[in-house]
């Protein structure tokens, strides 16, 4: 299996490495599984958004990785809040079922975890087939 | 001007119409990849939604005997409800000691501590964090009292599950116990109870509900 362009990761990733704002911040109060937990679950929604755009035959664009980022942060979103003062509520869920997701945390990072790179490889082979020479093609 | 070929390795530089370039195999194979992913994450949510929402047991009464549990603590101890007979106890609920009101119920239950102590009551915080983070914040809060800590993960909310403040129904909080009260005399019954909303709540407060419950036959708020 071949890797995708590395430009095409960088699109992908670089964007994301504005995460490391809320990983400093969720460190600071000991919520690095709750990082983890809600960061997995915006790349993974977006990854699936991504993806079902590339299949429906969009072209790669340049803000593919602002996508996965965006969702990331609107995940924490609640974390953010509590730390301000009010609690979670199930009215929360909107925030990519931030709440029921808490809930069960150390099963669902593991899930989100085995999903991401199963994702990420499928968004690879999208993609690297559309970078590749027609030569190489199928 | 013309279009760079196609894999000229920028491949959103392009303009004109999108090629095609994954044989209908290939798509299928990545829509069920998709698929699968979706569904996986939709049924760990659901899980989740499903706990959140059914998962709650009845709060504790007045006159009824306080529910044991042990839980470890912030100075890496563990603490057994049936040792402490023999003095009242005051359990002071918190969803987590990390949030804005949470905070001020510390701060409050801090400054009530010498009055708590005269009156021969020993305090314990139990809130839904690892014994870490209720270390941190004991430091930076100057705290005098024991913090517990609510087991999450192997057996989910012990205390707050045996109180009935973990998912109180019209307290839903998420998945942390609710913000509680509960006064324990020496001989293991509760006295009085305080599951009110958080708020507000200052030390006279503190005091004046632990003087009440001991005094009286205690009734629930």
């Amino acid at each position: 299996m071949t890797l995708p362009d590395r430009r095409g990761l960088l699109v992908l990733c670089g964007p994301s490495l504005l995460l490391l704002a809320p990983f400093a911040f969720y460190q600071r109060f000991g919520g690095l599984p709750h990082f983890a937990l809600h960061t997995l679950m915006g790349w993974d929604v977006g990854l699936i958004v991504l993806l079902v755009v590339a299949l429906r035959g969009a072209r790669r664009r340049r803000w593919e990785g602002v996508v996965p980022l965006a969702l990331a942060f609107w995940a924490m979103a609640p974390d953010f809040i509590y730390v301000l003062g009010p609690y979670h509520r199930d009215w929360m869920d909107v925030f990519l079922f931030h709440v029921s997701l808490d809930e069960i945390l150390p099963y669902a990072v593991a899930v989100e975890a085995i999903v991401w790179p199963v994702l990420v490889g499928a968004y690879g082979c999208a993609r690297l087939r559309e970078a590749e020479p027609p030569a190489n093609r199928a | 001007m013309a279009s760079p070929p196609i894999g000229s390795g920028e491949p959103w530089r392009r303009s004109g119409p999108v090629p095609r370039v994954l044989t209908a195999t290939q798509r299928r194979l990545l829509l069920l990849v998709v698929a699968a992913a979706a569904l996986a994450l939709a049924a760990t949510v659901g899980v989740g939604w499903r706990l959140e929402r059914n998962e709650h047991s009845p709060l504790v009464r007045v006159g009824e005997p306080a529910p044991d549990f042990t839980l470890t603590a912030s100075d890496g101890g563990s603490v057994t409800l049936r040792d402490q007979r023999g003095h009242p106890l005051l359990l002071a609920f918190l969803p987590s000691v990390q949030c804005g009101v949470c905070q001020q119920r510390l701060r409050a239950l801090r400054e009530a501590l010498p009055r708590l102590t005269e009156q021969g009551v020993t305090l314990y915080v139990i809130s839904t964090d690892e014994p870490e983070v209720q270390r941190t914040v004991a430091r930076s809060l100057h705290l005098g009292f024991p913090l517990l800590a609510e087991n999450v993960i192997v057996d989910r909310h012990p205390a707050g599950r045996a109180y009935g403040v973990f998912h109180e129904p019209g307290a839903q909080q998420g998945p942390v116990d609710a913000a509680a009260l509960v006064l324990i005399d020496a001989g293991g019954s509760v006295r009085a109870l305080d599951n009110r909303p958080a708020g507000e709540l200052s030390a006279a407060d503190l005091v004046r509900f632990v003087a009440d419950g001991l005094a009286n036959s205690g009734a629930a708020r």
